[in-house]
């Protein structure tokens, strides 16, 4: 028993210098306490930043943005965005390295309304002469899109199944 | 006057001199984005509800709302049974297109001498659009909720010490320099034990 013992009591010892196993306890704390946090916020309002035709938009659930491109969707389409650059709420905040993975956030977003846009002016004119002034007006096609759902779909650091 | 006048060139003519998306971008209408409050919640639905076409019978101005007529009209309302078409024929006058929008703004259109496929794109542009005027978009974002974390103020992170300690308080009031003083520096040598080498040597 006593030999058994002081095997005990150094390997102990061992675990808490060894700086190796101290990280690894430490981040699995870490991931433990955000994956709490993630099931505990899980109805709470969430927000995103979206990367969608080189524009980067801050949006929430149940918001209207615009993008000058006519999407390839038809009006009342419901559509998934996949290129997630950070998702949030009020009690943590997970940021992609540019881009968040796919699976783990569900941005889901209706195509409302499609337009062009106000009229953009272009000047053209030379210097120190009247005569020479061209102007050019051109409209965009235009897309209003409203946000549905945003929602972290699961636990980081745990395995999933990818959805086809 | 010698010569024709020449009207100078910002000149805009009084037929589009009260459109709204026209002429310079300050000039212009502007504001967030509208919509339906409900739409894109549920079902989505769509906003025009009457379009009434008016042309001639006989003149070639109205040749090509003629032959959209004859040839598109049916397949559009087959496709849009929520939107009612009037045709109303009147001799000698040219064709118009008004739209008519469930916020009640309406939008009139003149369509001489256009052929059918010109009038099929701006049948279809005005189905897609919600009755609001086109206007520049002052943010890119519509929102109810402009922050969720809460907004950022300068004592967001400061130590919480602050709310106990009476003020003014020395440590907190301290000048405190971008860069370390000469005399610092030497101070600070000499605290660490460098300064006595540098002035008499190392005695080995």
């Amino acid at each position: 028993m006593a030999v058994s013992k002081v095997i005990v009591r150094t390997l102990n010892t061992a675990l808490h210098t060894n700086p190796k196993i101290v990280e690894s306890s430490n981040l699995k704390n870490f991931f433990n306490k955000v994956n709490t946090t993630i099931d505990a916020t899980s109805r709470d309002r969430h927000f995103a930043v979206v990367y969608m035709y080189s524009k980067q938009k801050l949006v929430t659930e149940g918001d209207m943005f615009y993008l000058y491109k006519d999407v390839p969707a038809n009006l009342g389409d419901k559509i998934k965005l996949e290129k997630i650059m950070l998702v949030g709420n009020d009690k943590l905040t997970l940021v992609g390295r540019p881009l968040l993975d796919r699976d783990l956030v569900h941005v889901e977003a209706t195509v409302i309304e499609k337009t062009h846009s106000h009229t953009f002016m272009g000047l053209l004119a030379r210097k120190r002469s009247h005569c020479f002034r061209r102007y050019y007006f051109q409209r965009h096609p235009l897309t209003i899109l409203r946000i549905n759902e945003i929602r972290i779909c699961h636990n980081l650091n745990t395995a999933h199944t990818v959805i086809h | 006057m010698r010569g024709k006048y020449k009207l100078p060139n910002h000149y805009i003519h009084p037929k589009y001199c009260d459109l709204w998306s026209f002429g310079n971008e300050s000039v212009q209408l502007n504001g967030h984005i509208e919509n339906a409050p409900y739409q894109g919640f549920g079902r989505y639905v769509c906003q025009l509800q009457r379009v009434t076409l008016k042309f001639c019978k006989w003149g070639i101005g109205s040749k090509g709302t003629r032959d959209y007529i004859e040839t598109e009209l049916v397949d559009y309302c087959r496709t849009n049974p929520g939107v009612v078409v009037y045709l109303k024929p009147r001799r000698h006058k040219a064709p118009v297109m008004v739209c008519e929008y469930l916020n009640g703004s309406y939008h009139w259109m003149a369509l001489h001498g256009m052929s059918s496929e010109h009038i099929k794109l701006w049948v279809d542009f005005h189905t897609k659009r919600s009755g609001e005027p086109i206007r520049k978009f002052v943010k890119d974002v519509r929102t109810a909720w402009p922050s969720i974390q809460g907004a950022w103020n300068p004592f967001l992170n400061t130590p919480s010490e602050i709310n106990v300690t009476p003020l003014p308080n020395e440590e907190r009031g301290k000048h405190i320099p971008l860069k370390i003083s000469a005399t610092e520096q030497l101070l600070r040598m000499q605290a660490e034990g460098k300064l006595q080498n540098i002035l008499f040597g190392n005695d080995e």
